[in-house]
């Protein structure tokens, strides 16, 4: 079978590739290590070393890990409310999101029936509506999940609507000359198309879900992180603020990254330039 | 004692608006394909050829006269008619043998039994070992190779072919014409070839249709007179290059050369 040999190459050379590939991603990992050390080395130095900023501006580092001992319960309480509050509304909102895409990209009808609301109402900042969440559904969990899950959900029905638009027509045109009903191709080929697309759609969900469940249990809370600030804030705890700060990017990082693995997962499909 | 045709263009016009005028893409085309052999419609670019395929397909509808299969006119795509198209349209998310699998498993076969297809037509276009390699990981050439077992693996009554070998380099395309041969000879099944590549038609082919520009008609209907299973060398020889030189001659007289895009709604 001679005629198989350039594609054996090919892959042989792909994973040849990947060796080299997973050196230089070691380095760039590394590089990346470097610039949170080299930050963090930053901040001691300005504060404490030289300190050109008073600590009531900007909290050195041992400020900051005196307020995590002194708080380490309850901010282990706030960290999970805050935590619980995205992840709920991130993965509800998004998921009912795709869902109402879908409907939309499959249906035109529903789509003339929702496409005005949403284009209406997506624009409108959903900070803006914290006051009437709050009147409505007061200052408890539901009202912050609620708003954020909107956020996440508009989010989501945009980018599913764009990513079926954007399905080469070919696969679909390939599927219905084998024998597939409009149904079954949505199913097998539509919805494994977009997942790529709906990836970059998830990641700017969970840092929104972040911003909206923040903004919320700022203007209204009893718990969170949110709250933590706006409690810090009135008698001027700074080193509080830039714990709760620091705390919530540790969170949405890890969040973010655990989109990433599972991106990958269920991708396994995808040409990549790199393994991000 | 001539069997009723396969497929039948009966008096068939397409016409496409384009930016406010229309397009006559095909008028008055009227053809029988039979339903042993293979069939090439060979034409200039742009003539209506793929336009023609698409109306077999199902992809388009005539603007009038009929287009039928086994007598039965046409209405949407089916499985009974699978498309091999110039574009790499072997589904990216599925492994090889997914792939191969899709027309069967869409149609409700049983899994041990595609199976058992797949893998057969796998080690027949020669891509035994990859069954669980995602296409990402195949060159344009394998990966047609799994598009064409992923057609037969249907079994349709007709293979509608467009270009299919057109982004390939002429190493790789010449392979393929063995392979295509290959299956062509064990299975026998009607295939109806779109190409603008004279040599590739004739070698190929059982029949050459000739059509005319843009809007495009039957000009010639040549037979490829080479004995089965052919053998790479009648490429190169005179009687092919002479047969060649004649379609040339046909193509030629089709009015005014009209190099557009082709034509697709």
């Amino acid at each position: 079978m001679s005629e198989v040999r350039p594609g054996v190459e090919s892959v042989a050379n792909r994973q040849s590739g990947n060796t080299t590939h997973a050196r230089a991603v070691d380095s760039v990992r590394f590089l990346g290590v470097a610039t949170v050390v080299a930050v963090l080395a930053a901040w001691y130095i300005v504060t404490v070393v030289i300190p050109l900023i008073p600590s009531l501006f900007f909290p050195s580092p041992p400020d900051v890990l005196r307020a995590l001992i002194e708080l380490r319960y309850s901010i282990i309480q706030h960290s999970v409310v805050t935590l619980y509050r995205v992840l709920t509304s991130f993965s509800v909102g998004s998921m009912i999101g795709i869902m109402i895409g879908l409907l939309m990209s499959r249906s035109r009808i529903v789509y003339a029936i929702l496409d005005p609301v949403i284009e209406a109402l997506r624009p409108v900042p959903p900070i803006a509506l914290i006051p009437f969440f709050i009147l409505w559904f007061g200052i408890g969990n539901f009202g912050k999940v609620l708003l954020s899950g909107l956020g996440c959900f508009m989010v989501l029905v945009v980018n599913t609507v764009v990513a079926v638009r954007n399905v080469p027509p070919i696969y679909v045109r390939a599927a219905a000359s084998l024998g597939a009903d409009p149904r079954t191709i949505y199913r097998t080929v539509v919805v494994p198309a977009i997942v790529p697309s709906l990836v970059s759609g998830w990641r700017v969900a969970a840092a929104l879900a972040f911003a909206l469940t923040v903004a919320a249990e700022l203007m209204g809370a009893q718990s969170g992180l949110g709250f933590l600030v706006m409690v810090a804030r009135r008698s001027l705890q700074t080193d509080v603020i830039l714990l709760s700060v620091i705390i919530l990017s540790i969170e949405a990082w890890f969040v973010d990254r655990a989109i990433r693995v599972l991106s990958n997962r269920v991708t396994p499909w995808m040409e990549r330039l790199e393994s991000k | 004692m001539p069997s009723p045709p396969k497929i039948s263009f009966q008096d068939v016009e397409v016409v496409f608006p384009t930016r406010g005028k229309s397009t006559v893409a095909l008028q008055g085309f009227t053809l029988d394909i039979r339903p042993e052999g293979f069939t090439c419609i060979v034409g200039q670019s742009g003539c209506g050829k793929t336009t023609a395929l698409n109306l077999v397909a199902g992809f388009i509808k005539p603007s009038s006269g009929r287009v039928l299969i086994d007598g039965c006119e046409i209405t949407g795509p089916g499985a009974d008619r699978t498309v091999v198209f110039q574009a790499d349209s072997v589904f990216p998310w599925m492994t090889v043998r997914q792939n191969v699998e899709y027309g069967p498993a869409v149609r409700g076969i049983d899994p041990g039994a595609r199976r058992r297809v797949a893998d057969q037509l796998i080690a027949m276009v020669g891509l035994a070992g990859f069954e669980n390699h995602f296409p990402r990981e195949l060159s344009g050439g394998m990966k047609k190779r799994v598009d064409l077992a992923r057609a037969y693996a249907n079994d349709p009554k007709v293979l509608l072919m467009d270009e299919p070998f057109g982004a390939l380099d002429v190493m790789t395309r010449d392979r393929m014409h063995l392979d295509l041969l290959r299956l062509y000879d064990e299975h026998r099944k009607c295939i109806l070839f779109v190409t603008h590549d004279i040599e590739e038609a004739l070698f190929l082919a059982d029949r050459v249709v000739v059509m005319t520009a843009r809007p495009a008609r039957v000009r010639a209907i040549l037979d490829a007179p080479f004995p089965r299973p052919r053998d790479p060398e009648i490429k190169t020889s005179p009687e092919l290059q002479t047969l060649r030189r004649d379609t040339m001659a046909l193509l030629g007289k089709s009015g005014e050369p009209e190099l557009v895009e082709e034509g697709v709604p």
